[in-house]
């Protein structure tokens, strides 16, 4: 059942193909259809399960190349579980702003399924062959989607996005042939690797060396500092929907990969860069937090603000407790929810208007209550409100990672005072103020298909910050078994 | 009771949710079913206090809790906790919060967005009410950010004037600048008692434990700062002031509530509710007395100088917040706790008959209050009112300032020798800023034709005088309130001294005579204000406290972040990311100058290869 995850979006991707561009109407249908089935797919993993029991459910394994040790092998715990339910929900959110696309719909649909597939299939792969595999094949779509449907300076955001996420794949690929080699039972077989590890572990020089790749290499993806600087431009460039998977998922995939390479693996190795990582987040933190107060652009902002952001995920990671990395995936859910609901406003309003500084609105609140009231509602996720789940994410890695480095936690800490600062002013400035009458064609969400994606992802985020329990009972015991 | 508690809490948050779903376009109704909710939240605190009284032990505390995040080294509970202070607060929030409700349904009656209004006063309500019922440092830090939250989207409820939304966005801020505090204060208590085996966030098991280890002294000092810092936020103690005064942007009955009842009320609250914290760790509560002595007297010699109804009754909630902070800060939870319930009251009254006022009048200043007939005759109800609440302020006997400030300066006449003048100093101030007000106001009739047209001015409906008699009533009785059995654990009421009260006594009616005869005759503002008193111009700018802030915001911060943009800009995206893109075009330029194309030069290549190939194979067979 579990590949169907995969290979709905990717057969649908070329049914979208073989659909004549005429019939214009029927391509939405498919790409909706699509992403609702998985949705509802996801939903019913999540209804099946079983947290209390321990290890992967949903296991399958299709040999592929046996000489090898490659094998299609997927499953889910309480960790990708979470990560699979946030991908649903962001590329169904995503999915009805791609369907508003008026440039070329049906290369933009296509593209935009075969991303969503792949995905699902990092998120769900257990095997390390095909894990990579897929990892490179969201990078494929990403380049013409951005260069092509972009806005503003899109192919030089591309073309950064695209290096910066490739290059660091290369670091990381070098790390899992070493890892393939080195464990040396010729699988590809993450369980079994893991599994092995955990028993015969690596010298300390060959862990912290493969750590390294491994963080390097994914962290560039998690937009860990200073390898962040695609983030900003990457997002500001790519089309909504694409901003949307991006900062909302794509991003999540390196601090996964990191949990589930670099310290289910190599733990003494992961220890060994903790202090290092956790002063880099640290200071990604305050950094791209203060750099986000002094943008114009909104997507920049966010863009920004998601480097910052992903520092509390990466400095929950390096505490290495329970709590804190409970805290860093449950912060990757919800900030990827929250992010994606931030970039959907900011595109609903620039489809518009075709602006998006912080200084050119003004009084939207008036004007578009719906869209403002989104937008306010997401910054207060961002800044860590409670009633949101973001709030008690950040809490989780704050009680986990303080006995580790109470200094850090007090920097992070302020950091949140710093996303009030730059959120709450650009709040002010869109929908607060006096209405300019410049924007006087802008219409508000009105249609249930406009509704949806605002309601979905901030609907989830209300549901997990009142019961957060629902995701982190998922959550905790996977993380329990992985952490040494 | 543990089921009428919870039902205290969600009432208000349940009338927000069905508010916000499907009653935002129908205002009127909102209204009703918002002070219909509040009211049904106090009727069940008066049950609560029923039970709560017929209970048998001495002096019970009861709790009750769900795990909300059952985890294992740090469970986070989520629950209620009854003893006399939270009775006592529950009937404060929720009796004059409905009565703040009831008024407001007439005072924003022709406010098309009344329906938000009411559902973020309902949320106000909620939050405060689960500051009060919390049991665990983490619930209460919940429902302390959605204060803010609250406070932001009510201050701000004007968003349309740019002020309105500054101010929001202000207190927002400066409360948040105390969380921070707060939250690392929590982390590291946390983290110790983690430490030491015993990780908890529940307020009952940190005091019980408090009893058989000790914290390090230096510790525990950094954790109660940390805590106090947030307190001084959200109860407006300087440095952290500044909101209070511009959150009178939002609508006057927001205010109320905001002064009364709720967000200031919530930090003095918490002092006493984490007294037994406070108290192992005397130098902080120095630091906390100095802070509100401080405050105090900084906030009463700004009010003599505002023109502004609103601020100077912004500012004497600041400075009689001092007084509330200092009480604790002297270790009498009991007295702070008493001046918060009679301040409740009368503070409440002032600026519901203030907006009685403003509503009538449409103007704020002061000096373009007064009218033809006088007030007292045109709006008899709002004029006695205002008067007794005045009355209450200032600490004349018999009304209920009288008893509790009396019982602060009785502490405060223990403590620090200047504390207790700045303290007295500030009886002389308050009843200065008040009788200024009063005398504008009240004892002024207008002659100058120009202000004719507010001689039409009427007294407000039964919605609004209503409220106005019955918290007047409890301005004045509210000082024979039996609150010892609610209180009864946490400190003492200071032996009544006659001196002190006659010297109390003296300086408010010195006060009141000097601003009588000093503005009885003028007219409009002249610009001296005494040269026996501090320099106007330090006033007027409240102690600069506003221009350093910006200041500080100006040259310190957004520079910091300019700084960070430029270093993104220049080094890592020009530098790292530009900068390989360069060596990568050189480096490809230099090997591409190899690929000429020429036949002989590749052949030329391959014969000096093969040649080194030969060389080194020959070398490497030799040894």
């Amino acid at each position: 059942m579990i590949f169907l995850l995969t290979w709905i979006p990717f057969v649908a991707a070329f049914l979208i193909l073989l659909t004549p561009s005429e019939k214009k109407s029927a391509l939405p249908i498919i790409a909706k259809t699509a992403c609702l089935l998985t949705f509802l797919l996801t939903i019913g993993f999540l209804w099946r399960f079983r947290p209390d029991q321990p290890g992967y459910q949903f296991l399958i394994r299709i040999e592929w190349f046996p000489a090898f040790g490659i094998a299609y092998q997927a499953g889910l715990d309480g960790i990708n579980m979470t990560l699979c339910l946030l991908h649903a929900l962001v590329s169904l959110a995503g999915v009805f702003t791609a369907a508003r696309e008026k440039k070329r719909l049906k290369e933009y649909l296509f593209f935009y399924l075969i991303l969503v597939g792949a995905i699902y299939g990092v998120f769900t792969c257990l095997d390390l062959f095909f894990l990579y595999l897929f990892y490179e094949t969201t990078l494929i779509p990403l380049y013409p989607m951005i260069g092509i449907w972009g806005s503003k300076n899109k192919e030089y955001g591309a073309m950064q996005l695209t290096l910066f996420i490739t290059a660091g794949a290369a670091l990381a690929l070098f790390g899992i042939l070493l890892l393939y080699q080195k464990t040396g039972f010729g699988t590809f077989d993450l369980i079994r690797i893991t599994e092995h590890l955990k028993n015969a572990p690596f010298a300390a020089h060959d862990q912290n060396f493969l750590a390294a790749l491994i963080l390097i290499g994914f962290g560039v993806i998690a937009s860990l500092w200073p390898l962040h600087s695609w983030s900003p431009i990457g997002y500001a460039a790519a089309p909504t929907s694409v901003s949307m998977l991006h900062a909302g998922v794509l991003k999540k995939m390196g601090p996964y990969l990191i949990l589930r390479i670099a310290l289910a693996c190599l733990p003494a190795g992961m220890a060994h860069w903790s202090t290092l990582l956790a002063v880099l987040s640290g200071i990604g933190i305050l950094y791209a937090g203060y750099a986000a107060i002094s943008q114009k652009d909104l997507k920049f902002m966010v863009g920004f603000s998601s480097v910052s952001h992903m520092g509390y995920v990466l400095l929950g990671i390096a505490a290495m407790t329970v709590t804190s990395v409970s805290g860093a995936v449950l912060l990757m859910f919800s900030h990827g929810v929250m992010a994606a609901a931030m970039f959907a406003v900011i595109g609903f309003i620039y489809e518009q208007t075709h602006a998006r500084g912080v200084f050119d609105f003004g009084g939207l609140g008036k004007k578009a209550p719906f869209i403002s009231m989104s937008f306010i509602m997401a910054s207060l996720a961002s800044l860590g409100l409670p009633g949101f789940s973001n709030f008690v994410a950040e809490l989780l890695i704050f009680i986990g990672s303080w006995e580790k480095s109470p200094v850090l936690v007090g920097l992070a800490v302020l950091g949140v005072l710093i996303t009030a600062i730059y959120l709450l002013r650009a709040v002010q400035h869109v929908c607060y103020g006096e209405f300019n009458p410049k924007w006087n064609q802008l219409k508000d969400a009105v249609t249930w298909q406009e509704k949806f994606p605002f309601v979905l992802l901030l609907g989830a985020l209300l549901l997990f910050g009142f019961w957060p329990q629902g995701l982190l009972r998922l959550i905790q015991p996977a993380v329990g078994a992985m952490l040494p | 009771m543990i089921t009428l508690s919870w039902a205290i809490l969600w009432t208000p948050f349940l009338t927000a949710v069905f508010i916000f779903f499907f009653l935002l376009s129908r205002p009127r109704a909102a209204g009703r079913l918002a002070t219909c909710g509040m009211l049904a939240a106090f009727l069940c605190a008066l049950a609560l206090l029923w039970d709560y009284l017929s209970l048998k032990e001495a002096r019970p505390v009861l709790e009750s809790s769900i795990l909300w995040i059952p985890f294992a080294p740090s469970p986070v509970e989520f629950g209620v906790l009854i003893d006399g202070l939270t009775i006592l607060m529950l009937l404060i929030v929720t009796g004059i919060g409905s009565l703040i409700f009831l008024y407001s349904m007439s005072y924003m009656e022709r406010d098309e967005s009344c329906g938000r209004y009411f559902a973020c006063l309902s949320l106000f309500a909620f939050s405060m009410l689960g500051i009060v019922l919390s049991n665990n440092f983490i619930q209460t830090f919940i429902f302390w950010e959605l204060v803010g939250l609250s406070s932001y989207l009510l201050i701000g409820f004007w968003f349309e004037k740019r002020e309105a939304a500054t101010a929001g966005k202000k207190a927002f801020l400066t409360t948040r600048v105390g969380d921070v505090g707060m939250m690392i204060g929590i982390l590291s208590l946390f983290g110790y008692l983690a430490s030491r085996g015993i990780g908890t966030f529940n307020f009952l098991l940190i005091e019980e434990r408090l009893q058989t280890i000790s914290i390090p002294s230096p510790l525990l000092y950094a954790v109660c700062l940390g805590l106090f810092l947030g307190i001084a936020g959200k109860s407006a103690q300087a440095p952290l002031h500044v909101w209070l005064p511009d959150a009178m942007e939002g609508p006057t009955p927001v205010s109320a509530l905001i002064h009364a009842a709720t967000m200031v009320a919530a930090g003095v609250f918490l002092l006493a509710r984490l007294f037994f914290l406070f108290a192992q760790s005397p130098a902080a509560l120095l630091v906390i007395a100095w802070t509100g002595g401080i405050t105090a007297v900084l906030a009463g010699t700004v009010a003599v100088v505002q023109n502004d109804i609103k601020k100077i009754l912004a500012y004497s909630t600041l400075s009689q917040l001092g007084y509330m902070v200092l009480a604790l800060g002297l270790g009498n939870p009991y007295a702070g706790m008493f001046h918060l319930t009679t301040h409740a009251f009368f503070k409440a009254l002032l600026f519901l008959s203030a907006g009685s006022l403003i509503h009538a009048l449409h103007t704020q200043n002061i000096w373009n209050m007064r009218t033809q007939k006088g007030l007292l005759r045109s709006m008899p109800i709002t004029s006695v009112t205002f008067f007794i609440g005045t009355l209450a302020l200032m600490g004349i006997p018999p009304t209920s300032g009288y008893f509790s400030k009396e019982s602060i300066l009785a502490a405060a006449s223990h403590g620090s020798p200047v504390l207790f003048i700045l303290a007295l100093a500030n009886v002389f101030f308050t009843s200065f800023y008040m009788g200024r007000l009063c005398t504008l106001v009240f004892f002024q009739k207008s002659h100058s034709a120009r202000q004719n047209h507010l001689h039409t001015a009427r007294e407000s409906g039964w919605k609004m005088t209503i409220p106005l008699i019955i918290l007047a009533g409890f301005s004045i009785g509210g000082g024979f309130l039996p609150l010892h059995p609610f209180l009864g654990a946490r400190g003492h009421s200071e032996p009544h001294s006659n001196t002190l009260a006659l010297i109390s006594i003296a300086l408010a009616g010195l006060g009141f005579l000097f601003a009588f005869l000093r503005y009885q005759k003028k007219s409009h503002e002249h610009e001296t204000l005494d040269s026996w008193m501090t320099p106007r111009f330090i006033l007027e700018k409240k102690y600069f406290f506003d221009d350093v802030y910006d200041a500080f915001i100006h040259f310190v911060q957004e520079n910091i972040a300019r700084v960070s943009d430029l270093f993104e800009r220049r080094v890592v995206v020009e530098g790292g990311m530009n900068g390989s893109a360069r060596l990568t075009r050189r480096l490809s330029r230099l090997v591409r100058t190899l690929q000429t194309g020429v036949v002989q030069f590749y052949a030329l290549f391959f014969a000096a290869g093969v040649t080194v190939i030969i060389y080194v194979l020959i070398l490497s067979g030799k040894s």
